[in-house]
């Protein structure tokens, strides 16, 4: 007998069966799986139970659930398209771990698979189907963090401005224009390229990135644009430069702003023409590629000055995106942490839930230099030292901690009305030698009023 | 068209609600129908079943908000997709189930002078 048959042998399947005819039993060994297990009957409402994983992942409790039309609660994509409950009722087929999304009450997107299994009469006809949902979260931020690859839905901000990115990046997406993304480094100015190349007709092509920063200048011909053999003592062979690499995708130049004006020409010249002639070459190549630019660096600024090329600008800058500064999106900071924390769990296989209020306080109180990238750091550090579910103040970085507390206790700059009230009293009472009775009656206020403003500036 | 005459601020609702059959749609993003109401003192004045089978979510968002739509009443919405709509004005009730005549009934009887009010999602 193999462990197959043991398991389904009629002695062992007895004693579940007989543990099944308590209810009792049958609900605790549902409601310890993990996955959201119920049954759906064939006018696709949820009958007899709805197990807590169920409940956490949809929002809605058993009470809410029980008797309500299935795509009411599960909210899923496939519901109104290609609905895995009807394959069950129609062919009596199992269905296996269908990749889907659903929308829980609360309105979160969440990724899960979906299986089913069809239960029979003795007539063979399918009267019920047992559905699970299993949550695909983790493995969905896995497979993101491995890939470097984002997603439109989970950039989240509360921030108006980057609200309003948000709102026009499909639109930006689907024009062919140049793109110039400005931002200070750490903005995620290469996260919204992707996303720009992700919702794009072209997100079947080639997504090529080239950081224009961290590349010598007459190495950054050749990689750009390629060379021809011969071009050079050790050009043996063609080699395609990172435009042919993107044809029919994008290519996104990071740092744009370091091109030397040799090449900027160069660059101006491919965005007029679409055409580009390779290194030591001599006939022009065609390549169909959409430019994203970003820069760290304000290219007006160096226009003005006279460092970087007007027509080149005003040829990058068709669409242009400014990203604003953490510090100036304070308000997504605790969004932010937590979507990092996140990510972290989903790599480290660590399971920290969320940070204290002393914490996040600190991150909320912290000015992020480095922007984005800077608290992703910020939190990795956390992660790393933190071997509880919450992260404290004592496993952020030393330096943040110190920072933020020196800062709190400096004294405030005095507002400008505290101000003049504070010259105001010191005159009055200078000109009465100090009589408070007089210099109350003076102010127009009660002597205990005076004594507490005479208290809060530290007037004696 | 719907978006030339009636306006709010003569008295008219202008109502979207992603359907499902004769249902509320579960999910807006993949809705396959939006359909348009007017309602004005206490009635249904005007009916436009938008197909939107084919157009992706940004398209059927700013479908809706082209329109003029005061109100979307809708089953299961993304948390951006309703935030966008939000900040342009536009009410949404979200988290509704049932057959669609019946959540109209209700609407429709709350533009009346008198009607109870709409309740939030």
């Amino acid at each position: 007998m193999n462990d197959r048959d043991r398991r389904n042998s009629p002695r062992v399947t007895r004693s579940i069966c007989g543990l099944m005819d308590d209810g009792q039993t049958c609900c605790l060994i549902v409601n310890s799986i993990n996955d959201g297990v119920f049954v759906v009957s064939r006018d696709r409402r949820i009958e007899g139970f709805f197990n807590q994983a169920a409940e956490r992942l949809t929002g809605f409790r058993v009470e809410e659930a029980v008797g309500r039309a299935c795509y009411d609660v599960l909210r899923c994509s496939l519901c109104q398209t290609e609905c895995p409950v009807d394959l069950v009722f129609q062919k009596g087929e199992v269905v296996r771990d269908r990749p889907a999304k659903i929308i829980s009450r609360d309105h979160r997107e969440v990724p899960v698979c979906i299986s089913l299994s069809p239960i029979k009469d003795d007539r063979e006809r399918v009267i019920a189907a047992v559905e699970v949902v299993r949550d695909c979260s983790v493995e969905e931020d896995l497979r993101r963090v491995l890939h470097d690859s984002y997603h439109f839905g989970e950039v989240v901000s509360k921030n108006p401005l980057m609200q309003e990115i948000l709102e026009l990046l499909p639109v930006v997406a689907e024009s062919h224009s140049t793109v110039l993304i400005q931002g200070e480094s750490g903005t995620g100015k290469s996260m919204l390229a992707r996303i720009i190349h992700q919702l794009s007709s072209r997100r079947a092509g080639p997504f090529v990135k080239l950081n224009c920063g961290a590349i010598p200048d007459p190495l950054l011909e050749s990689e750009l644009f390629g060379y021809r053999k011969g071009a050079f003592t050790d050009a043996r062979k063609d080699k395609p430069g990172r435009l042919q690499a993107a044809d029919g995708g994008t290519l996104f130049l990071d740092e744009v702003g370091c091109m030397s004006a040799a090449l900027q020409v160069k660059l101006l010249r491919f965005l007029e023409e679409r055409a580009y002639v390779p290194l030591g070459g001599t006939e022009p190549v065609f390549a169909d590629v959409r430019i994203v630019a970003a820069s760290n660096v304000d290219l007006e600024q160096q226009v003005a000055a006279g460092s970087f090329r007007a027509d080149l600008f005003y040829r990058l800058n068709v669409i242009g995106l400014r990203l604003p500064t953490l510090a100036e999106r304070r308000e997504d900071i605790p969004l932010l942490a937590r979507h990092i924390l996140r990510k972290y769990n989903a790599v480290s296989g660590k399971n920290i839930r969320c940070f204290s209020e002393q914490a996040l306080s600190l991150l909320m109180n912290y000015d992020f230099p480095g922007n984005v990238r800077e608290l992703e750091n910020i939190v990795e550090h956390a992660c790393v030292l933190c071997p509880g579910p919450t992260i404290e103040v004592k496993h952020l970085p030393m330096d943040l901690v110190t920072k933020v507390r020196g800062r709190r206790r400096e004294r405030p700059e005095p507002s400008p009305l505290a101000s003049s009230e504070e010259r105001t009293i010191r005159w009055v009472l200078r000109k009465v030698q100090g009589s408070r009775v007089k210099a109350a009656h003076e102010l127009g206020i009660s002597r205990a009023t005076l004594w507490r403003k005479m208290k809060r500036y530290g007037i004696s | 068209m719907i978006c030339s005459t009636p306006s709010p601020e003569h008295g008219f609702l202008r109502v979207a609600i992603p359907s499902f059959g004769p249902n509320v749609a579960p999910h807006f993003s993949t809705a396959q129908e939006i359909l348009i109401y007017v309602v004005h003192k206490g009635r249904v004045r005007i009916r436009i079943p938008l197909s939107v089978a084919q157009e992706p979510p940004p398209q059927k968002l700013r479908k809706v908000l082209a329109l003029g739509i005061q109100v979307l009443v809708c089953g299961g919405i993304e948390e951006r997709t309703r935030a966008v709509l939000e900040r342009r004005g536009v009410r949404v009730l979200s988290n509704r189930t049932g057959p669609v005549a019946d959540i109209l009934n209700r609407m429709a009887a709350a533009t009346e002078p008198t009607g109870p009010p709409i309740a939030n999602s």
